[in-house]
């Protein structure tokens, strides 16, 4: 290279590092002028200070928002005598975003329950959605975990245009649209919001809703499952169990919640899944079976994860019954 | 990999950055390297063909600088226009034309099983066969003289920022260049990266905001009246002109980077004044091929120059114009039709010129400057109409409904919901937006144009201090990222060509 050529050069990459600078300056003033604390997304910012200051000893529990709207943290609480930290929010963070985020705050003596989605676990363990990004919005204390897959920093890189984008619409919908035509109260604005999540992380705002998950819904989801779950998000899942208790704590995994029709329209691919993380997994690792967690259909609110009080008040009975033995045994050996 | 690609955000600076790292006289190697992987990533075998392109078209350049004799040059030329034409015509008009003769036997009630070849046409195969073309027949006219470095040669065909869409480079412009070292200067750099914005800005910005409301209508034309069908017509003007004239904004403006000038494909179409005057603004680098190596032979070579003769040139121009594109009717329809504009504008040419005069016209040049300007960009929208259905059917209907339902129309556009089955073709909230950020985006691109070709852009940004230009740049990059599409981006269009 002559030097003029090297001259130029330096003042080309200076220019296009200084335009750069601009528009990360730039994005950054959307990134903080959109962020909005009353976000569904922002209930990451109390679960995350409730994961570094619950006393111990600890039942974290670990999944996608079927955990958030599906257990009750304080009957919890009661039953096991342990302080409950319900991490769950979105199934779309991806099963290494939230192994990363219970593992970044598990302590020695903790017991972590994994509760994935049937979503989770049939899917890439790497994030997908703006959630993640949204996430990150309200509490940048989640960057390791939301960066913690690659592939996952590739997709939420595709997608960062389309969340700027979204972002800036909201903030022309907030401070243009909205004082000129407010927008209606609906179902989803009245429930999705930080402050419907109760001091143990468990969503709340559910609970007073009348409203039930259609059944048309229920039976549209019904060809959803394949035979066998992600091999790569099991594996993670196994690796995790087996660092974590290195570090001296127990993880336990369950199954999510689901809709009677929906189980028995997919029976059969449910039980190979079952069986396939029973074999990979070890039984000792597993709390109940799929069926112990299969519900009405009239106990859903506004998803196939998502349950009603009632269903809620139900499953947290079973799970606390399926945690009594586990439980003993290791007060046994204590 | 398209330009849209992450992948390509990854592999344009890192060319780019070993480009420079390395001494001149290996950079080429670089680039030919480059460009092959840059094929590759599509379907890595077809990087062959282009390999098989090169080497006959080198051939045959080499034997007709040997050789003193017309006829054995002659006889190379053609050599080399089998071998181009025969790929072309195998990978993307051997199906067209056998299912074409094998419709005209069932018409005449003979049954006959023809031959139907299943292969997938190679990405840009029109582009880098004309230009190897472009290379035998300036060879063979003795415009050019035959290079003797095969490797800069096979760059000259492959090159990568213009390998798959064009512009249509002819030796004497690029692989001149080539063989005389790139010229890169900081300021062709800073245009490169402008001219590199302003094409995602089209592509993603204007194009791809526009796409999901046109094909909204374009898949299901009989749910839409008149009005609408017209909108999404127009629409697709500028999704098309977004789309072909982004790419060859940021072809050109990579290949900027590396000190290489490619030539101008657009300049401001839509401001044409007619037909003729459209296809000298429009892909230029193909209205230019086609008029030097088959117009003008055609028109005027032999002795006898009638008017009718230069009229069946012109119109057989445009029907391969419009079979260039692509082996379906509709693209001959389209061809035809522009071909039909050309010749009845040239025939009606004088008439027109005294009806002007006479009614008045003439006095008032900004009016007419008007009404020509619109009256071109219905006549061309029309004819895309056959670029974006699927088959002649679906072109006649929409153009025989397009002048339906303007009784509700006005009363339509009372209601918001109205409004939005007309305008927005009943399409979601997202095509909302993207419609009202795709019409702000043609606001913008022709008033950037405008200032541009009037000349007062340059002039303007140098007496702009330089931390408010960059602010300026920055925002602009800023505003592609916000209001580009880029979860629902589309393949570039003529990369199918």
């Amino acid at each position: 290279m002559s030097s003029t050529e090297k001259k130029s050069v330096r003042i080309f990459v200076k220019e296009c590092l200084s335009i750069a600078l601009i528009i990360v300056f730039l994005c950054e003033i959307i990134f903080v002028a959109s962020r909005d604390p009353s976000s569904y997304g922002a209930a990451t910012i109390g679960k995350m200070r409730r994961l570094e200051n619950a006393p111990q000893p600890r039942l974290i529990l670990v999944g996608g928002s079927g955990i958030a709207f599906g257990l009750d943290s304080n009957t919890l609480k009661k039953e096991t005598s342990l302080n409950p930290v319900n991490l769950g929010l979105y199934a779309g963070f991806g099963i290494d975003f939230m192994l990363a985020q219970a593992s970044s705050g598990a302590k020695t003596g903790d017991l972590i329950i994994l509760i994935p989605e049937f979503d989770i676990l049939d899917s890439v363990p790497s994030a997908t959605g703006f959630i993640s990004l949204e996430a990150l919005q309200q509490d940048p204390q989640l960057t390791p975990f939301v960066f913690s897959n690659p592939k996952s920093s590739i997709s939420l890189l595709r997608q960062f245009p389309g969340w700027l984008s979204t972002r800036v619409y909201s903030l022309i919908g907030k401070y243009v649209v909205d004082p000129i035509k407010p927008r209606e109260e609906t179902l989803y604005r009245r429930v999705y919001k930080a402050s419907n999540f109760n001091e143990y992380g468990d969503m709340v705002g559910h609970l007073s809703e009348s409203y039930l998950l259609p059944v048309s819904e229920i039976t549209a989801t019904s060809t959803a499952f394949s035979d066998i779950p992600n091999t790569e998000t099991i594996a993670h899942i196994d690796a995790f169990i087996l660092a974590e208790e290195k570090k001296g704590v127990t993880v336990l995994f369950s199954w999510p919640a689901l809709p009677k029709t929906v189980y028995r329209n997919n029976e059969s691919n449910l039980l190979k899944q079952e069986e396939y993380i029973v074999n990979q997994l070890g039984t000792e690792k597993i709390l109940g079976r799929q069926k112990d967690f299969i519900f009405d259909d009239g106990q859903f609110f506004d998803s196939i994860g998502h349950l009603t009080a009632d269903g809620r008040e139900i499953r947290t009975a079973r799970l606390a019954q399926l945690l009594r033995a586990p439980l003993e045994l290791e007060r046994t050996n204590d | 990999m398209s330009f849209v690609d992450l992948r390509f955000l990854i592999f344009l600076p890192t060319v780019l950055v070993l480009h420079y790292l390395l001494p001149e006289r290996f950079r080429w190697l670089l680039l030919l390297i480059a460009s092959y992987l840059f094929y590759m990533a599509w379907k890595p075998e077809y990087a062959l063909l282009l390999l098989l392109i090169t080497t006959i078209d080198f051939i045959a350049g080499m034997q007709m600088e040997n050789s003193k004799s017309t006829h054995v040059r002659r006889v190379w030329l053609w050599v080399s226009l089998a071998g181009n034409l025969g790929i072309l015509f195998v990978f993307k008009y051997f199906n067209f034309v056998f299912d074409s003769l094998q419709s005209f036997l069932q018409a005449m009630h003979y049954s006959q099983e023809l031959p139907v070849l299943s292969l997938l046409l190679p990405i840009g195969i029109s582009f880098h066969v004309f230009q190897s073309i472009s290379y035998s027949i300036e060879v063979y006219r003795g415009r050019f003289p035959a290079t003797r470095h095969f490797g800069k040669f096979a760059l000259y065909v492959s090159f990568f920022p213009q390998l798959v869409a064009g512009p249509i480079e002819r030796p004497s412009h690029l692989l001149k260049q080539i063989i005389d070292g790139p010229r890169a200067t900081l300021y062709g750099a800073r245009h490169g990266a402008k001219l590199i914005a302003w094409g995602f800005f089209k592509k993603l910005v204007v194009a791809d905001n526009l796409a999901p409301a046109v094909t909204a209508v374009y898949a299901a034309p009989g749910r839409f009246t008149g009005p609408s069908l017209m909108i999404a017509t127009a629409m697709f003007a500028y999704q098309l002109y977004g789309d072909f004239s982004g790419y060859t904004d940021i072809a050109r403006g990579s290949a900027k980077l590396f000190g290489y000038d490619l030539m101008l494909n657009f300049d401001r179409p839509y401001a044409a004044r007619s037909v003729a005057d459209f296809w000298r603004r429009w892909h230029i680098s193909l209205s230019s091929w086609l008029r030097d190596y088959l117009y003008y032979p055609l028109a005027l070579s032999g002795k006898h120059h009638s008017q009718t003769r230069l009229y069946a040139s012109l119109f057989a121009t445009f029907v391969l114009i419009g079979l260039w594109h692509g082996a379906n009717w509709t693209f001959v329809a389209m061809g035809a039709l522009f071909g039909f504009y050309l010749t009845f504008a040239s025939i009606t040419e004088t008439a027109r010129k005294r009806m002007t005069r006479q009614i008045g016209l003439s006095a008032f040049p900004r009016i007419h400057r008007s009404l020509q300007v619109a009256t071109t960009f219905i006549l061309v929208s029309l004819a895309w109409v056959f670029f974006r259905t699927p088959d002649l059917h679906s072109a006649f209907f929409i153009l025989s409904h397009m002048p339906t339902g303007f009784g509700d129309f006005y009363s339509q556009l009372n209601s918001l919901a109205g409004f939005q089955k007309v305008i927005l073709m009943g399409t979601s909230i997202s095509t909302l937006q993207g419609v009202t950020t795709g019409i702000c985006g043609i606001v913008i691109l022709e008033s950037v144009d405008l200032v541009r070709a009037r000349g007062i852009f340059n002039s303007y940004m140098s007496i702009v201090p330089r931390p408010m230009r960059f602010l300026l740049y920055g925002t602009f990059v800023t505003g592609i990222l916000i209001f580009g599409q880029f979860s629902s981006s589309v393949p570039f269009i003529y990369f199918q060509f």
